[in-house]
């Protein structure tokens, strides 16, 4: 057990060496001088040669690269990713001060996704190939081809504009308003889900469905269990297994879905002030929301695998 | 893989005595499915749209009318699928967005295809340190959304059609590098690998000759499914206002134009919308059955 938790973490540190120098060598494709797009240039003002030569020290673009890598590592694993240029204020603390708000939609679509799809995908697999599981099929991957911000404004027409049930956009903290905070929050997290829900339902009928197929239920069928006992003690129980890693990777598609629907909803997440920063060319806000996805994703995959090796021994020893 | 040992007595004869070929009847199978034969009919549909655009096209897509009375009209005779904000046709615009969705799309996976196909050999194929080093590479990548790195390269790299298809291809890589190593791990234990081995055979000649046409099945179908995936990225980028600059329309950047005039105009966003979704939809079924055809081990998973 030892052994596998240190391979694996010793694995993962050059991965994460190598996602930080990549977004390290975004800043190095800017082309022109990087000093205009590290400090915002208005209008495509011309510098004195002096204010250049000066920012060019401070931010050791005279260095050679890796020595800059050297420098932008030790400050970025401090938390320092620089100021964003458009606040001057540390983009560590704008982004830390919005990863609420997405956590909060993040969490509500996981919910959703996971109480929609189990049901989904176990009714899907008990009568396979009958119409309820074709038409389950259907669903699950019409909910994957429709894209999020396409289902946002149907779901929008429908019900903010027609049935007007549900506000379009906006944001409230749960502790204010709990009830027009969760009204805010269905329409959201629905359509971030979505693309959750067609995976998930398919992985856990195609996961239920190969366990049925397992000797030990054969056994189990043939010593005489009544059919819901095999089915809930021993069959779903091993099921599940595969499907708590795939829940862990839901949180790449949850971030990345969560840039577009932010932005739809008027959500003020960590997606949609990387949007505004995008559109500022403020540089540092982009570079730090890229490492902190990335590195998120990472370390959910990292958890996923050594809580897997925990609840499944037999991977440890592949 | 399905070079012909079944008994000729079983292949259809068609008129003129000119037999089918047995490669060809899994496709013919395939395209049995009703499922499937649209979705092929949908997908050639647009890619007739897009390669055809200029002569289909009404109206040029950059010509504005913002006379009044002229822009945001319904669908009628004249512009059978409405004006938008600025009086361009809708019909018209759609049409050469599809050249650009779908060009982005293809051209993307493409790129990204051909480059995580030769590294994923590289790696399965060398072993070893190389092996390391471009699965923690791949690793890395497989870290970041595609819709994330892309933003990140966009930022960078600034807004233009080609750095969309460099960014959206790049994520591309990672899963056909994976998708290939494990492949040709599996492929290299073959007896006959082993053989074209002891007789002497260059690396590389067992590499292409031996090893790569045992791997293509499920390159072809990621690939089907990576065009999905690229066609999906660019529209959420191009409705985020991040991708194709205007005034080139592409069906995520219509979408984001139509998003503005919700209230009163919601004819506007469904056109494009109902596009991009049936695109994708139909990508993803076709991935399904070329998958039943060229792989039936995992048919019905």
């Amino acid at each position: 057990m030892q052994t596998y938790i240190a391979r694996r973490l010793l694995q993962a540190i050059p991965v994460l060496l190598l996602i930080t120098f990549l977004v390290f060598f975004l800043e190095q494709l800017i082309p022109g001088d990087p000093v205009y797009a590290l400090i915002g240039s208005s209008g495509g003002q011309e510098l004195a040669p002096s204010v250049i030569r000066q920012y060019r020290k401070e931010f050791h673009l005279d260095d050679p690269i890796p020595v800059q890598y050297a420098i932008w590592l030790q400050h970025a694993l401090h938390g320092d990713f620089g100021k964003s240029i458009k606040s001057q204020r540390p983009v560590t603390e704008e982004l830390r001060a919005r990863i609420p708000v997405t956590l909060q939609l993040g969490l509500a679509a996981l919910i959703i996704g996971i109480v929609v799809s189990f049901p989904l995908g176990i009714t899907a697999a008990l009568f396979r190939n009958s119409l309820l599981d074709r038409a389950i099929t259907v669903f699950s991957i019409a909910a994957v081809s429709i894209p999020g911000f396409f289902l946002a404004i149907l779901l929008i027409i429908l019900f903010a504009v027609k049935l007007r049930w549900l506000p379009a956009s906006g944001f409230t903290e749960v502790t204010t308003n709990p009830v027009k905070a969760i009204k805010l929050l269905i329409l959201p997290a629905f359509v971030l889900s979505s693309g959750s829900i067609g995976g998930l339902t398919r992985f856990v009928r195609s996961s239920l469905l190969e366990v049925l197929r397992a000797d030990y239920v054969r056994t189990a069928r043939a010593k005489g269990l009544p059919g819901t006992r095999v089915i809930w003690l021993h069959a779903l129980k091993n099921a599940m297994l595969p499907v708590s890693t795939i829940i862990g990777l839901q949180i790449g598609f949850l971030l990345a879905g969560a840039l577009i629907i932010e932005q739809i909803f008027a959500i003020p997440g960590i997606g949609r002030y990387v949007i505004q920063g995008f559109t500022d060319k403020d540089f540092p806000v982009v570079q730090g929301y890229v490492l902190l996805v990335a590195t998120c994703i990472l370390v959910t995959s990292l958890l996923t695998d050594l809580i897997y090796s925990v609840l499944d021994p037999r991977i440890r020893f592949r | 893989m399905s070079t012909s040992s079944e008994p000729l007595a079983v292949q259809p004869v068609l008129a003129g005595g000119w037999q089918l070929s047995p490669r060809l009847r899994p496709w013919l199978r395939m395209l049995s499915d009703p499922i499937i034969a649209a979705s092929v009919v949908i997908v050639v549909f647009f890619a007739v749209c897009a390669i055809f655009a200029p002569l289909l096209a009404p109206y040029d897509p950059y010509q504005t009318n913002t006379n009044p009375g002229a822009f945001l009209k319904g669908p009628s005779w004249t512009h059978l699928l409405g004006t938008d904000v600025l009086g361009r046709d809708q019909l018209s615009r759609m049409l050469y967005g599809a050249r650009v969705s779908l060009g982005v799309g293809v051209v993307a996976t493409a790129l990204g295809g051909s480059v995580g196909v030769l590294l994923g050999l590289i790696a399965g194929f060398v072993r070893g340190i190389v092996d390391d080093v471009i699965m923690r590479c791949v690793e890395a990548l497989l870290s970041i959304p595609q819709l994330v790195l892309a933003l990140g390269l966009l930022a960078a790299l600034g807004r233009s059609v080609h750095t969309l298809v460099i960014a959206i291809g790049i994520g591309g890589i990672a899963f056909l590098a994976r998708l290939v190593r494990s492949q040709v791990l599996s492929v290299r234990e073959f007896d006959y690998v082993l053989a074209a081995r002891t007789i002497g055979a260059h690396p590389m000649r067992v590499l292409f000759r031996h090893v790569w046409p045992n791997c293509t099945a499920p390159v072809i179908v990621s690939l089907s499914l990576g065009v999905g995936f690229a066609v999906l990225a660019e529209s959420g980028l191009s409705f985020l206002g991040l991708g194709v600059p205007p005034p080139t329309p592409s069906w995520g950047s219509l979408l984001q134009y139509a998003f503005q005039y919700l209230y009163g105009y919601a004819y506007l966003s469904i056109v494009p919308g109902v596009a991009i979704s049936l695109l994708i939809l139909s990508l993803s079924l076709i991935g399904d059955g070329l998958r039943d055809v060229l792989d039936p081990s995992l048919r019905g998973r």
